[in-house]
């Protein structure tokens, strides 16, 4: 399985954190295509609330012909995005995984993190590219 | 009294409280904070530390007997008390015989969390140095429990250990 890109919103929809592996075609215009990742994420979210025939429940993935775009929310509203190729399985598991061991380990439990500011921090990516090359 | 369930506080609860204790006393703006800001800052956390320190160790002490010299307050702090507060002990004690002891510290909760982003990485390290007052003030604060005078100073190495030198004042 190929990780392509790696992105972490926050509930306003800034981008807290974006990272590439091994993507062939670069991602030319980084602010605006972040910007039209929440917009689709955001609008994909209501259109599933609106066109479910049961009540509850959210997509977690979505896939092209190319690549597969995996999706896992928190209840405080953080997005976590991974795109991977299409050999990829359900990533809901490693993507709780991300939120749970590194985001709150290393950002919300670090004294020298503020909420909602962008994530540079080296022990978070040190833990992340650890985290995704043993995927 | 002996089968008193062990009471118990979230970790986290109480690292929190502290991170905001640091961010009360050196106030909102982290990145350009003054030697002399932190200073204070520091004095400020150390007596918080002290304070707190000298309550605690009148508690963990109700069922023990007295420590006959300095030594003993010494290792009951490294022992028994830091793993009241911390579920572990002081990794090593030194000492030079002659009133100095050098209590180190190699994974402090708070500290092995610090990693700071990039716009802070100027003044990670005296800000980091904040986090390990509190713990010095702690050690202070039992030994003034215990009738002894001291003074506590703190150096930060490799981040997620500290060291607490503790310089025992004569006057026994």
């Amino acid at each position: 399985m190929l990780v392509y890109t790696l992105h972490i919103f926050n509930r306003s929809g800034t981008c807290m954190y974006y990272r590439e592996w091994s993507r062939p075609v670069p991602n030319s215009d980084l602010k605006s295509n972040n910007k039209l990742m929440f917009g689709f994420l955001f609008s994909l979210k209501q259109l599933v609330a609106k066109i479910s025939p049961r009540k509850g429940g959210g997509f977690y993935a979505c896939s092209t012909n190319v690549f597969k775009l995996n999706y896992f929310e928190t209840p405080s509203g953080h997005r976590f995005i991974l795109c991977t190729d299409l050999s990829a399985g359900d990533m809901r598991e490693p993507l709780r995984h991300i939120y749970s061991h590194i985001f709150v380990e290393c950002l919300v439990k670090n004294p020298l993190w503020r909420p909602n500011e962008e994530i540079t921090n080296a022990n978070f990516v040190q833990s992340i590219e650890k985290y995704i090359t043993s995927l | 009294m002996a089968a008193a369930p062990h009471k118990e506080v979230a970790e986290t609860c109480f690292s929190y409280l502290q991170m905001e204790l640091v961010e009360l006393v050196i106030g909102s703006d982290v990145s350009s904070v003054s030697t002399v800001e932190l200073q204070r800052a520091s004095r400020k956390i150390e007596a918080v530390g002290f304070q707190v320190g000298q309550r605690l160790a009148e508690r963990y002490t109700k069922d023990t007997p007295r420590f006959a010299e300095t030594i003993d307050v010494i290792k009951f702090i490294c022992k028994d008390f830091w793993f009241e507060i911390y579920r572990k002990q002081i990794d090593r004690l030194q000492t030079n015989n002659r009133g100095v002891f050098m209590l180190q510290d190699n994974r402090n909760r708070l500290l092995a969390r610090c990693s700071p982003s990039l716009e802070r990485r100027g003044n990670a390290k005296q800000v980091a140095a904040l986090y390990a007052r509190f713990p010095a003030g702690l050690i202070r604060g039992a030994l003034s429990c215990f009738n002894v005078t001291a003074s506590v100073s703190i150096e930060v190495g490799e981040l997620p250990s500290c060291e607490f030198t503790v310089k025992v004042q004569e006057s026994k």
